[in-house]
């Protein structure tokens, strides 16, 4: 298709430059083109702020502080969120720290508890501490109080932050454990007192008092112009601590001069303030020159050695004491009382007139340094037979038949071999069987025995046979009965037989042909 | 808490620190100890809706010798200008206070207190005679520290009194 010169057309068509300009864009970007700059626009302008956010930032944070208080809820719930979440993360990330922070804790806090140590050995013994503590007993206070008056150059104790128009007290802040007037009515009688003073000398009234002195105190006071700050100081206080004051003061007329104009009475809306008054409270120690505790040394060296050199005499006098009272007792002696003074023993002994005395058994042992006094007590030895009991005549009768059974049934009478002839030796063994034989009838009766039977027991060796043996061993027992039957003995008493070898008998053949005695009896 | 400065002005022995003991400690002294410049106390005061702490500055009662001491004012809420009904002239001096403390204070709310009214039979200034203060829209009231009769009642008037113009000033 031919197209038209371009003068041609402007001389056929009439049209405004800017229209001109929109249709040419309408042609080479087509119908969407605003839409299309509309975001070109929009990606510029998202990397402008990208290339200029960090330090748009950075120049408003040096600014104020608005940035900061306007991110600081952003970033508490981001935390909060973040932590809720993933806490094991926040975990790992503070956990590099934490080790670190606590052992740094750990350590100061046992090098706090080692100053504390030497600093109460140091001060606990040494001449000024003693010192320090007749004069606070003069003066009617603590021994605390008073190390704490004199080893302090100065302490903030308290800080009133006053109303200046109405004497109200706004806020105060004290250090613990101090013993302070209603901070109320502090605030309004020092109103009072500066207005007085104000009006007594025709000052202006923003003039103020500034500093009153009474005993160990001093009452600071800087002024604002809606505002005073009043610090109860204990002790000589340093230029540093009005400097300070007035900083606050400052600071607090910068951050809330509005509410110091219009106050209603509500101070309440002054709580912000407190961490600002509490960086009032300062203190400062007095300098002293750190001199080594000779004093102090040397009499806990002192101590230890006076207490081990008691420790060792005690040992020793224990020591001894325990060897006496052993040496005694083994004796035989009986320790009636004892007591220890010192090193001396008092002992009250018992004992036998035939044992040692106790002189002579501690003469043997070594006490040296060591008194023992023994108020001996003897018991004299008297010999006296033991009385016995004389027995009854039935008690003799029993005996006397218990000892006549026993001789019977001990006597053996021996045999010539395979025969029943009694040896030579043993006649006078058989008369003594006879004898005794015959008075068991005597003595039956008064030993109560009711009736008895004397067995009369052969035997024969081992050489004939059993049959033999047998009748021979009978045979020797007939012998024995016989001679008993011809001197008096009852024959009804007597019984006899025969029992021929003891098998597998150790003893000697003399010693198997015998006849023995047993007696039997019902008592 | 909201805290309230308040003064007891009136004429030397009318019973301001009386008054205020009666109201802080319960307790009264028939003994009188004159006041040397200012004593101060303070004591809350429960309303029906909130509770007012007050400091209260019991000043000096001016006589022949001392004039009232107006920078003691500087700041108050509010105060008691008190008389002694059995004394005509403690109202006449109450009165020229009054304006010295409007000069100083401009506009706060007060009460004129009537004090030692349990003595009925020595009293000299009569209802009448207080009229012209009623009229002029003074809030006034009979009081006895010696017997109690009032005086904490005459304390919560004024913190409601107190109250009342805080609300108004911000409208």
């Amino acid at each position: 298709m031919p197209v038209a010169p371009v003068s041609q057309i402007k001389a056929s068509v009439k049209v405004e430059p800017e229209e001109q300009v929109e249709r040419l864009r309408t042609l080479l970007l087509g119908p969407e083109a605003d839409q299309v700059i509309q975001r070109l626009v929009e990606k510029d302008q998202t990397t402008l702020v990208t290339e200029v956010i960090s330090e748009a930032l950075e120049q408003r944070a040096s600014k104020d502080d608005s940035l900061a208080q306007s991110l600081s809820s952003v970033v508490d719930a981001a935390i909060d969120t973040s932590i809720k979440e993933h806490p094991d993360r926040i975990t790992n990330v503070i956990f590099p720290v934490m080790g670190p922070a606590i052992r740094k804790a750990v350590a100061a806090a046992l090098q706090d508890m080692v100053q504390n140590l030497n600093q109460v050995l140091s001060e606990g013994l040494s001449f000024r501490s003693w010192r320090w503590r007749f004069q606070a007993w003069r003066a009617g206070k603590s021994y605390a109080e008073y190390v704490l008056i004199k080893s302090l150059q100065y302490r903030v104790e308290q800080v009133l932050l006053i109303h200046r128009e109405t004497g109200l007290l706004l806020q105060d802040v004290c250090v613990p454990q101090i013993a302070r007037e209603d901070p109320e009515l502090v605030s309004a009688m020092l109103t009072a007192i500066n207005d007085f003073a104000c009006d007594a000398f025709h000052k202006d009234q923003q003039q103020c008092i500034d500093h009153i002195r009474f005993g160990e105190y001093t009452l600071i006071i800087v002024a604002g112009p809606f505002a005073m700050l009043a610090g109860a100081v204990r002790g000589t206080p340093a230029a540093e601590v009005t400097t300070k004051l007035s900083e606050i003061i400052e600071k607090i007329h910068l951050d809330h001069a509005s509410l110091l104009v219009g106050f209603d009475g509500d101070k309440t809306q002054l709580e912000p303030v407190q961490g600002l008054l509490k960086t009032g409270l300062l203190q400062k120690e007095a300098q002293r020159g750190r001199s080594v505790p000779w004093l102090a040394y040397g009499f806990i060296a002192l101590a230890v050695v006076g207490m081990g050199l008691w420790i060792t005499r005690t040992y020793q006098v224990y020591d001894q004491q325990r060897q006496v009272m052993q040496a005694l007792e083994q004796q035989g002696m009986v320790i009636l009382d004892q007591k220890r003074v010192g090193r001396s023993l008092q002992l009250v002994t018992l004992r036998s007139e035939a044992d040692p005395s106790p002189q002579a058994i501690l003469g043997q042992l070594d006490l040296t340094g060591f008194q023992v006094r023994v108020e001996d007590r003897v018991i004299p030895v008297v010999e006296k037979p033991i009385p016995v009991a004389e027995p009854s005549p039935r008690q003799q009768a029993i005996a006397q038949w218990q000892q006549t059974v026993a001789e019977l049934q001990g006597m053996r009478l021996h045999f010539q071999s395979a025969s029943s002839k009694l040896v030579a030796e043993d006649s006078a063994v058989l008369a003594s069987m006879v004898v005794k034989a015959n008075s068991l009838a005597d003595l039956a009766e008064p030993a109560g025995v009711t009736d008895y039977q004397l067995i009369l027991t052969g035997f024969a060796d081992g050489t004939g046979n059993e049959a033999t043996n047998r009748q021979l061993s009978r045979e020797r027992a007939q012998v024995v009965f016989e001679q008993l039957q011809a001197n008096g003995v009852v024959a009804e008493k007597v019984l006899l037989w025969g029992l021929g070898a003891l098998p597998a008998s150790e003893l000697d053949g003399d010693e198997q042909r015998i006849v023995s005695m047993q007696v039997l009896y019902d008592q | 808490m909201i805290s309230k400065k308040i003064c007891l002005i009136g004429s030397f022995a009318v019973g301001k620190t009386s008054l205020v003991r009666r109201f802080v400690t319960d307790g009264f002294d028939e003994k009188y100890q004159t006041t040397i410049g200012v004593k101060i106390d303070k004591k809350e005061v429960a309303l029906a809706d909130q509770t007012l702490q007050f400091v209260i500055w019991d000043l000096e009662g001016p006589d022949e010798f001392a004039e009232l001491r107006t920078t003691y004012l500087r700041g108050a809420s509010g105060y008691f200008l008190v008389i002694d009904a059995t004394r005509p002239k403690t109202l006449e001096i109450a009165l020229s206070l009054n304006q010295k403390v409007r000069e100083t204070l401009n506009s706060v709310p007060f009460l004129l207190l009537i004090n030692k009214t349990d003595l009925e039979a020595e009293r000299r200034i009569s209802r009448e005679e207080l009229q012209p203060c009623i009229e002029a829209g003074w809030s006034v009231m009979e009081t006895s520290a010696k017997t109690g009769r009032n005086v904490e009642h005459a304390f919560e008037v004024l913190a409601q009194m107190l109250v009342d113009h805080a609300e108004a000033r911000s409208l």
